[in-house]
């Protein structure tokens, strides 16, 4: 099943896990955080080529699949602010 | 659906539209400020006689809600003490308004003696004698210096005005010619959609029309509930920034879908400001409806029903739930706002969550109206106060299936647009130097968030050197249009004093800020002059991203390059898209490129 257009969920019979859409990759168990194993890269705001100028110290956060590179999910966020979690309940 | 016959059923329920849709049309014919026959910064809705939402209408969806309790208001203050032709004035932003500028007319529908319906309607009147011109007001300590205030009043006493109380309220504004328009405006549209409701009811008999609102809202709970019934339980977060100086503030939402009921949390937001930007909690309610009501219910009607279904939690003294006396002449472009796009996003996520509702989703859209008001004297020696409209034409998130719609207008108001230059200038003693789509401001991803625009203008033939103009611009240290999916945020907005224009801004058009001038200053709050030899720039947000820019195919950026939406920089560094000398994209290096960032992302550090 779907849990984003970059994110699916197959249950197996050890529970749920959350998997690349793109290459399969395993990341974690369907009710945790799966951005813990994912890539993270965290570049100023302000690095984003155009009207891009923003306050100091605001990071985009960009989570990858360590297995392809495909992109998983953006997030705006000062420093130290938690990572927005989006889970489906089963 | 039981026992009326389905074809009057559906015959009424279209003649509630058209109610609406006329009261609209007069509202705006009679109107004489641009904020509202321009930008259609306006709203108009039907209510059954208990103050509930029967038919909401086009214009800003953050009313519906909020109109509503301001009906309910009206029933508890003055029961059994509200006449056939009474009209009332509510713009308490701690009773049920947005915030003062905003006033609402709600007028009882009467048949034969008995109060049926109501009407109410709102515009964002041309003053309300806030400290600022216009009501934007980044000046107000406390409510108490954002003008006229009333937690309800009786402005029209059986269908005869009550001049002394129109008078007292007239006293309290500047250009009280105008705000009495904008008033008689809306007397109007109550009149006309009180008139259209009574032919209907006269034709088809009370008990019918009362039944068939009955099953209106009844129909909608019954099919929002069966939609959230199809979308994945879970639970979907996001987070807004804003700032004022450097008081950083932020709205946070957790949204929780469990079987037919949906639940905003806005615990962890900030706490009130001492600046205007805060809101109250019908403000909030109205911000997380907005987007809630075209993106869930487009086939729905919006009443009642929508309502039943969700909870919101929003703690009190926060930035989404402020305790009087604090400002809030900023929250429609402030917390509400952030409530809207918040609520926008988890919306979007737990659309993309779904195999079948996946194409519904879109990343957020315009997040961030600039609200700049001008104010002076104009060429016709009047007084003139208003909106840069420009606020309203927006631009489009990226949809799951498409691009953001450049310059695409927004999701809480279906109908908003901005005026064309030469009205503007009619209006104010101004010249603009452009007014053109602003390249790389859509969030880039598969589909690219639509663009937003940018523009400058300077005093033009001013009888006092110029005019003065206030700017309410929290956000323009943080872009505000999440992308959605992997897709990236829109820009954020600007608000730049030039100073010492070359050439008064004559001769070729400029392409940046630090070309029309010796010297620029960022300006995001407060009251500056535009005078002499000064100028104003303000660009505005693009449209958030959907899916990996990786994955846009490459002849799509290279169109987007071609027509000035993408510049090359970003063509490379975030499509992985390499343009050669003769502007063409090179397939083999581009491809090159995208595998060097895609080895990149493998390689970072784990979350």
């Amino acid at each position: 099943m779907r849990l984003s257009n970059t994110l699916n969920i197959e249950k197996h019979a050890g529970g749920a896990r959350i998997v690349c859409s793109a290459c399969n990759k395993d990341f974690a168990a369907a009710d945790s955080s799966w951005k813990q194993a994912a890539a993270l890269i965290e570049q100023p705001a302000n690095d984003l080529p155009g009207p891009y100028r923003t306050g100091q110290g605001l990071l985009l956060r960009q989570f990858s699949c360590p297995g392809c590179g495909a992109l998983l999910d953006t997030e705006l966020a000062l420093p130290g602010d938690p990572y927005l979690e989006d889970r489906i309940f089963l | 659906m039981n026992q009326m016959d389905p074809i009057t059923f559906s015959i009424i329920r279209h003649r509630l539209y058209r109610v609406v849709d006329e009261a609209v049309i007069t509202l705006k014919n009679v109107s004489g400020s641009a904020i509202t026959n321009e930008g259609h910064d306006l709203m108009v809705s039907l209510y059954r006689a208990d103050g509930s939402l029967l038919m909401g209408g086009v214009g800003f969806l953050h009313h519906l809600t909020s109109a509503a309790e301001a009906c309910k208001a009206i029933i508890r203050r003055f029961a059994g003490r509200i006449a056939e032709g009474d009209v009332f004035m509510l713009n308490d932003p701690y009773t049920a308004a947005l915030h003062t500028s905003d006033v609402y007319l709600v007028s009882p529908i009467h048949h034969q003696g008995k109060l049926v319906a109501w009407s109410a309607c709102f515009v964002h009147v041309y003053d309300i004698g806030a400290t600022n011109p216009g009501g934007f007001c980044p000046d107000a300590q406390n409510i108490y210096t954002e003008g006229f205030s009333s937690p309800g009043m009786r402005i029209v006493s059986r269908g005869e005005i009550l001049e002394d109380v129109m008078d007292t309220f007239l006293n309290m504004v500047r250009s009280p010619d105008m705000v009495a328009l904008d008033i008689n405006s809306m007397i109007a549209c109550n009149n006309v959609a009180r008139a259209r409701m009574l032919a209907l009811i006269e034709k088809y008999g009370y008990d019918t029309v009362d039944e068939a609102c009955r099953l209106l809202i009844e129909q909608s709970e019954t099919r929002l509930r069966a939609r959230l019934r199809e979308l994945p339980d879970g639970q979907w977060q996001s987070r807004q920034y804003m700032s004022v100086g450097d008081d950083t503030r932020k709205v946070c939402l957790t949204m929780t879908k469990r079987d037919d009921t949906l639940t905003f949390d806005f615990t962890g937001s900030s706490p009130q400001t001492p600046h205007s930007i805060n809101c109250t909690k019908w403000a909030s309610l109205g911000g997380l409806f907005a987007p809630l009501f075209p993106l869930l219910c487009y086939d729905i009607t919006w009443n009642e029903g929508v309502i039943r279904p969700i909870t919101m939690i929003a703690p009190e003294g926060s930035i989404v739930n402020c305790t009087r006396p604090a400002p809030v002449s900023v929250a429609t472009v402030g917390a509400i706002q952030s409530v809207n796009n918040a609520a926008c996003s988890t919306i979007g996520k737990m659309l993309n969550a779904s195999e079948k509702y996946a194409q519904e989703a879109t990343a957020v859209w315009h997040a961030n109206h600039f609200a700049v008001f001008l104010f002076g004297r104009n060429q016709y020696q009047r007084q003139s106060i208003g909106i840069l409209t420009e606020t309203f034409a927006g631009a489009g998130g990226a949809r799951s299936f498409a691009d953001g719609i450049e310059v695409g207008g927004e999701i809480p108001n279906p109908i908003s647009r901005m005026a064309n230059v030469e009205t503007v200038e009619n209006t104010f003693p101004i010249r603009y130097l452009f007014r053109r789509r602003l390249a790389d401001s859509g969030g880039a991803g598969r589909y690219r968030g639509g663009v937003g625009m940018e523009l400058a203008f300077v005093p033009h033939d001013a009888p006092d050197g110029g005019i003065h103009y206030v700017v309410s611009g929290k956000g323009a240290r943080f872009p505000m249009s999440e992308g959605l999916g992997a897709g990236l945020p829109g820009s954020p907005n600007a608000y730049i004093r030039i100073k010492d224009v070359h050439g008064n801004g004559s001769g070729s058009v400029p392409g940046s800020p630090d070309q029309i001038g010796a010297e620029i200053q960022a300006v995001d709050w407060g009251v500056f002059p535009l005078m002499g030899n000064d100028g104003l720039y303000v660009r505005w947000n693009g449209g958030g991203g959907y899916g990996d820019p990786l994955t846009r195919p490459i002849a799509e950026v290279e169109h987007d390059v071609i027509s000035g939406l993408v510049s090359r920089e970003a063509a490379n560094s975030v499509y992985g898209v390499v343009m050669d000398a003769s502007g063409k994209a090179d397939a083999v290096r581009s491809q090159s490129a995208r595998d060097a960032i895609r080895n990149t992302r493998r390689q970072a550090k784990r979350g």
